[in-house]
């Protein structure tokens, strides 16, 4: 039994939290745009944290389960409806056999996460089943989903007592995770090689510019348009590894901010790199929305992070005793 | 390990530290650099995610959650302290197990569409490019760019060429190119700025391998000429 795609979306591809230890071949890491958004989906639905999700972009997928499913939604807010009864974000539901789960409108964020419980049973490829779509292999056969696909499901509880004949049963509990979104308007980043090449008005203009996610952006990277930055002298730079925030300079004088998709090196000056607690607020800006990035310490940056990990298992304990509570009641296991 | 250049040591992002010998590709500097490459692999630290060598960087990927659990609360002064600790023991020795790999190419306009203008341009027979190219032992500098994608140098003077002005929509699985004083082989249909002077029908990324990619940071290469019958049964007898 599996989750059959009957309309795709524009980017729908299976994730994880990123495939390491090839990079020095040149395998990029991919991994989900919103990693936080990712966790959560699947606290929600009590699996492990590695734990394959379906990314999925706006226009979303027409889903239809072949069979009972606890899932979650996760990331951006894409007004999602079992058949048609709408059903929030962030907060666990069982959606009943042949009933279909759609997207219909954006209301927030770029990036949405379908937890399962128990995860797609697909395999991995060197140690992770994020897509990787310029090997064509990983996730679900190496591409975005097409028409038809099939993801197969691998959790067979019956949630019949709980469903009783509905279409779906929405939990009475949501995770608070927009608190994890930090501001768009002071997006924390770590200066990097190349910032000395700036002249201190250019730095500063780096600062205070903000910066318009451009609609050609994808997961590889997200064009941004502002001002122009201009080196006091044409730079070269020899190519070197990168990673998933880096903010490099264009010889136009644009930038781009590489995300999770990106290549394993670049040839471009590399200005700053974005905190690692902030990519899941960056993964969430809409082309055409702004952004400003305000330098931060390396200290700062771990801290950050140490605080988001906290944040993510304080919601797993909690999440944990929630869900076994309400499947006791209902005598499931 | 020889120190042969100053180097610095920086943050690229939260979750890695770079080695910075300098901006510039010198076959001395990325000898060292694929030295401590080896060295930093050998030591199999669980909180090293990923090592990926460039032409004269080193960057280290790894995983902050892992030291706080060790109790590490200076991370920057500890990778540092880990860095400089393995840079005093490491020796050259492992680059001297470096595999020499030899891959088969076909030099012919056929599966090349850059050879004959690029001979022109060098003035040059299309047997003197294949007696160059093929008679030298490259090193891999770096992979980047595709999976699977070897930087390799260094290619003799004569035969060198700037990256084309405008790339081409699609290069060919398998060709073999020449830029600046590089050579590389596609290991995907892609769009792509080198000259296009030959092709393997050898695959250099196969997802199902042990090490998808065929050539590793370091690696030795020679390229061995095919004809093009060579060629066509082998590529056959690959799909």
């Amino acid at each position: 039994m599996s989750v059959v795609v009957i309309k795709p979306g524009i980017a729908d591809s299976i994730q994880d939290n990123g495939r390491y230890g090839w990079q020095h071949v040149g395998i990029n890491p991919d991994g989900a745009m919103d990693k936080t958004a990712a966790a959560v989906a699947n606290i929600l639905v009590n699996n492990t944290l590695d734990c394959p999700v379906l990314e999925m972009s706006f226009p979303s997928p027409v889903l239809l389960f072949q069979q009972q499913a606890l899932v979650a939604v996760s990331g951006a807010n894409f007004t999602a409806w079992v058949n048609d009864i709408p059903v929030p974000v962030n907060t666990p539901f069982i959606i009943q056999k042949n009933c279909v789960l759609q997207f219909k409108q954006v209301k927030r964020g770029a990036w949405c996460y379908l937890s399962v419980k128990k995860g797609f049973g697909i395999p991995t490829w060197m140690g992770s089943y994020s897509t990787n779509t310029i090997a064509g292999t990983g996730g679900f056969k190496g591409r975005f989903l097409k028409k038809q696909d099939e993801l197969p499901l691998v959790d067979t509880t019956d949630y019949s007592p709980v469903l009783e004949n509905k279409d779906v049963y929405v939990f009475h509990v949501q995770a608070d995770a927009l608190q994890w979104y930090l501001n768009t308007n002071a997006i924390p980043a770590i200066l990097s090689k190349d910032w000395h090449l700036l002249n201190k008005e250019a730095q500063k203009q780096f600062q205070d510019n903000e910066f318009q996610v451009q609609p050609n952006s994808n997961r590889m990277g997200y064009y941004l348009q502002s001002n122009a930055i201009k080196p006091d002298h044409p730079v070269t730079v020899v190519s070197t590894a990168v990673t998933n925030g880096t903010i490099q300079l264009l010889p136009n004088g644009q930038c781009i901010v590489l995300m999770s998709g990106h290549q394993t090196t670049g040839g471009y000056p590399i200005l700053a790199t974005v905190c690692s607690a902030a990519l899941s607020t960056l993964a969430q800006v809409r082309p055409h929305e702004y952004v400003k990035f305000t330098p931060v310490t390396l200290r700062y940056a771990h801290e950050l992070m140490q605080q988001q990990q906290q944040y993510l298992q304080q919601l797993q304990y909690a999440a944990i005793a929630k869900l076994n509570e309400l499947f006791s009641a209902y005598a499931i296991h | 390990m020889r120190m042969n250049a100053d180097y610095r040591i920086y943050a690229l992002s939260d979750t890695a530290m770079v080695i910075d010998w300098g901006n510039l590709i010198n076959d001395d500097i990325n000898h060292t650099v694929l030295t401590l490459f080896h060295c930093i692999k050998q030591e199999n630290k669980p909180f090293v995610r990923d090592v990926i060598p460039a032409y004269s960087t080193l960057t280290i990927v790894y995983n902050p959650v892992m030291l706080w659990k060790q109790g590490i609360e200076n991370m920057e002064a500890y990778l540092r302290n880990f860095i400089e600790t393995v840079m005093g023991h490491c020796s050259e020795e492992v680059m001297q197990q470096q595999p020499l790999i030899q891959v088969p190419v076909c030099y012919h306009p056929q599966v090349a569409p850059d050879l004959l203008a690029f001979c022109e341009a060098k003035n040059i027979t299309v047997e003197k490019l294949i007696e160059l190219h093929s008679q030298t032992i490259y090193r891999v500098f770096m992979l980047g760019f595709l999976p699977g994608f070897a930087y390799m140098g260094t290619v003799p003077e004569i035969l060198e060429m700037p990256r084309k002005a405008l790339p081409a929509q699609q290069v060919a699985a398998g060709s073999v190119g020449i830029a600046g004083r590089q050579t590389g082989v596609y290991p995907f249909n892609s769009p792509g700025g080198w000259h296009i002077i030959g092709q393997t029908p050898e695959a250099m990324f196969q997802q199902n391998r042990m090490q998808p990619a065929l050539l590793q940071p370091g690696n030795r290469v020679q390229f061995v000429p095919i004809d093009l019958n060579t060629f066509n049964s082998l590529l056959q007898n690959k799909n």
